[in-house]
């Protein structure tokens, strides 16, 4: 049974924000991994995803992180990743995501680190 | 955030990774898409080894090369691109290689030398491998994330060599499924054919059968029909089909490639027009010839060429179309069959009508004859040929007799005979003699009948007297009159009887116009005298085993033998006789008059 998972994206000045609800697992990855493609596609490199209603992380969706991360900043942008539950925060961190990502406590935060980098 | 110590953190790694190799386990038995369990391979490697770039690369079965199936990061760009490379399979033990190990393959996809090959594979096969690019990464991959990879290698490998099997045994069901698909429309196709009634149709079906079935525009379909090939069916071809000799091609004894075909040359000038239409067929893009039988003969012969994608038709295709091709040729035949039917019963008809003509013309009743015993009979044959008799009483006491034999048979020769049957009544009511009677009917059959048709015929008038005979033979079998001699009553039996012929007259009617009027001659019958008239079908009344005619011989001496008889028993006699002669097998029209003087 596929579990339950949708994107929503919006935008903050040239910044896109993607707030991620639900489980993601191996088989709605590949909506996470669209989204990514479509942004690098419109050139929009700057990149918050929030998680505060991602419920869930499987391997595979951490796999997707990890599969466009080094394209977005070779080309100048970066993916941030924003209000972690603390379950979620420790898959990221048993599996070393925190050294290889930038991981903020809140989106406010993730917005104000682009800007400052800018 | 992370306030474990290591090692918790250590265990809860573990528990992680457990339950990673549980989930992905679970996925994949419940996915048989290849994609789906490549993809998910990558995601978790990537994930997990916190790189970001990755592909999968797949040994393709028999063939030398890999083919990069996915690619996360850099590779992504490379799905699909193939890599030259034969492994030595038998040599590939080990679960994970290094670059020093496989130098092509890492040459091959530019890895670095940190790069890592965990081998995909089950027991007995080899399939490929996942490719991992460390380079976003700065330590090296440790052994407990290798033997992870590994295991995730594994239960993959399975699931991939078991989804291989399925994409296999979809293809066969697609197959299947398109075999099921052929045979429904060969039925429903034959269901039509069965209703069809024209040759035309049932091409024109055929054509948009190929055409909507197989995507194929350009064919030929030969058919040979006694000796004769016509090309039913043309699409997409230049016209001048027939230029070469198309009966060759109904000796190439199966399905085969048009290049191949000359090889089956019965001899070298068969070879030779094979080759013409070789080249010729091969101009034209058609590539396959089928020769299409119907008991155990070629009757049909198909070029096809191949589909509008280009594609050349798969060896089932080639079955489709040959089935096809066997049900025009059998619906052909019923068609034919049932023609041939119809025309045989229009014939039956006209033969009805024919007879019922005939029937018409001829006298219903004979005339009562002071002083002559006379019996007659006209059997018409199966076919209806021209035979006419008539005897009728004239306004001066005398009697017109008159037998004729119209060539041909059927309707035309029974329209003849009414022409025939109309003009002696009406000359009869004019003041004329018989032989310029004779000549006008003969200018008149002239002038309106086809060079190769004429009419025998004799007519006699008996006078009022009941004795003399005023006669006009024109070509006609000549009547006999037999009369037993007093004069030698010493002679031998056959000398006693006198035959004497009434042959005198002139030309058969409708082959020449009256250049010469015809003759009258007299005859005065005597007391006993026998005379007989009749037509060829008496004569030439067939034996069946021997093809022997009856003869005039062997009439003359049944004759003779039941000459102290009645006219009735005589023409009984004769009869009798022909029938047994030729077991009762008429292909003539048969017409006999006996008159007897008492």
């Amino acid at each position: 049974m596929m579990k339950h998972f949708t994107i929503t994206k919006r935008q903050e000045e040239h910044i896109a924000i993607l707030e991620i609800n639900g489980e993601l697992d191996a088989h709605n990855a590949f909506q996470l991994e669209q989204q990514f493609k479509t942004l690098i596609e419109t050139e929009a490199y700057h990149i918050i995803v929030n998680c505060s209603n991602l419920e869930y992380i499987a391997s595979a969706g951490l796999g997707v992180f990890m599969a466009y991360i080094e394209d977005i900043r070779n080309l100048g942008g970066d993916i941030k990743l924003s209000n972690m539950t603390d379950g979620v925060y420790h898959v990221f961190d048993l599996l070393g995501f925190p050294s290889l990502y930038d991981i903020h406590r809140d989106e406010s935060e993730a917005l104000s680190s682009f800007k400052t980098q800018k | 955030m992370n306030g474990s110590s290591s090692n918790d953190r250590a265990i809860q790694l573990g528990h992680f990774e457990q339950r990673t190799l549980l989930e992905t386990g679970r996925d994949l038995i419940e996915s048989q898409d290849p994609e789906f369990i490549l993809n998910n391979l990558l995601l978790i490697s990537l994930g997990k080894l916190r790189v970001s770039s990755a592909c999968i690369i797949v040994h393709g079965p028999g063939e030398d090369r890999y083919v990069i199936s996915k690619g996360k990061g850099r590779f992504s760009h490379l799905e699909g691109q193939m890599l030259n490379h034969e492994p030595e399979i038998g040599s590939l033990k080990k679960g994970v290689y290094h670059s020093r190990e496989l130098p092509e393959l890492f040459e091959g996809l530019e890895l670095s030398k940190d790069a890592v090959m965990f081998h995909l594979r089950t027991s007995t096969h080899h399939i490929g491998f996942l490719c991992i690019e460390p380079t976003f990464r700065s330590e090296a991959i440790t052994t407990q994330e290798q033997d992870f990879i590994e295991n995730l290698c594994l239960i993959t490998s399975a699931t991939l060599s078991s989804s291989r099997m399925f994409e296999e045994l979809k293809k066969i069901n697609r197959r299947l499924d398109r075999k099921v698909h052929d045979l429904d429309s060969l039925f429903e196709l034959s269901k039509d054919f069965n209703q069809m009634q024209s040759i035309d149709e049932l091409s024109r079906t055929m054509k948009f059968a190929l055409l909507g079935q197989l995507f194929v525009n350009r064919f030929l379909f030969l058919f040979k029909e006694g000796g004769q090939v016509r090309a039913l069916v043309q699409s997409g071809l230049q016209i001048k089909v027939l230029e070469h000799n198309p009966l060759v091609l109904f000796d190439i004894p199966r399905v085969m490639a048009v290049e191949t075909m000359a090889d089956f040359g019965v001899d070298s000038s068969s070879t030779d027009e094979l080759e013409a239409w070789a080249t010729y067929l091969t101009q034209q893009k058609i590539h396959y010839v089928l020769p299409v039988e119907s008991q155990g003969e070629t009757l049909g012969v198909i070029g096809i060429g191949n589909k509008s994608t280009g594609q050349a038709l798969a060896v089932d295709e080639l079955d489709f179309v040959l089935s096809l091709a066997n049900l025009v040729v059998l619906n052909i035949k019923r068609i034919q069959l049932l023609q041939e039917q119809l025309l045989n019963q229009q014939f039956q008809k006209e033969l009805e009508l024919a007879r019922t003509i005939q029937e018409g013309l001829l006298p219903k009743k004979l005339p009562f004859i002071e002083g002559l015993d006379i019996a007659a009979i006209n059997i018409p044959s199966k076919q209806i040929g021209g035979d006419y008799f008539d005897l009728f009483r004239l306004n001066d006491g005398g009697h017109l007799l008159s037998i004729a034999d119209v060539t041909g048979k059927g309707v035309p020769a029974a329209l003849l005979m009414a022409n025939l049957q109309a003009m002696i009544h009406a000359l009869t009511l004019q003041e004329t003699t018989l032989e310029a009677a004779t000549g006008t009917i003969n200018d008149f059959i002239y002038t309106n009948i086809p060079a190769d048709k004429f009419i025998t015929f004799f007519w006699t008038k008996i006078e009022a007297d009941g004795k003399t005979l005023k006669f006009v033979n024109a070509g006609h079998d000549h009547p006999i009159v037999f009369r037993r001699s007093t004069s030698d009553p010493m002679n031998e039996f056959n000398a006693q009887v006198e035959q004497i012929e009434l042959n005198e007259g002139g030309l058969l009617l409708g082959v020449l116009p009256t250049l010469a009027p015809y003759t009258v001659s007299y005859f005065t019958l005597e007391a006993n005298d026998v005379v007989i008239f009749y037509t060829d079908g008496v004569t030439e009344a067939m034996h069946p085993t021997t093809e022997e005619e009856y003869s005039l011989n062997r009439l003359k001496k049944v004759v003779l033998r039941h000459l102290d008889k009645t006219a009735e028993e005589i023409k009984n006699a004769i009869i009798s006789e022909v029938n047994e002669f030729s077991n009762h097998m008429r292909f003539d029209d048969l017409t006999l008059i006996v008159v007897k003087k008492e």
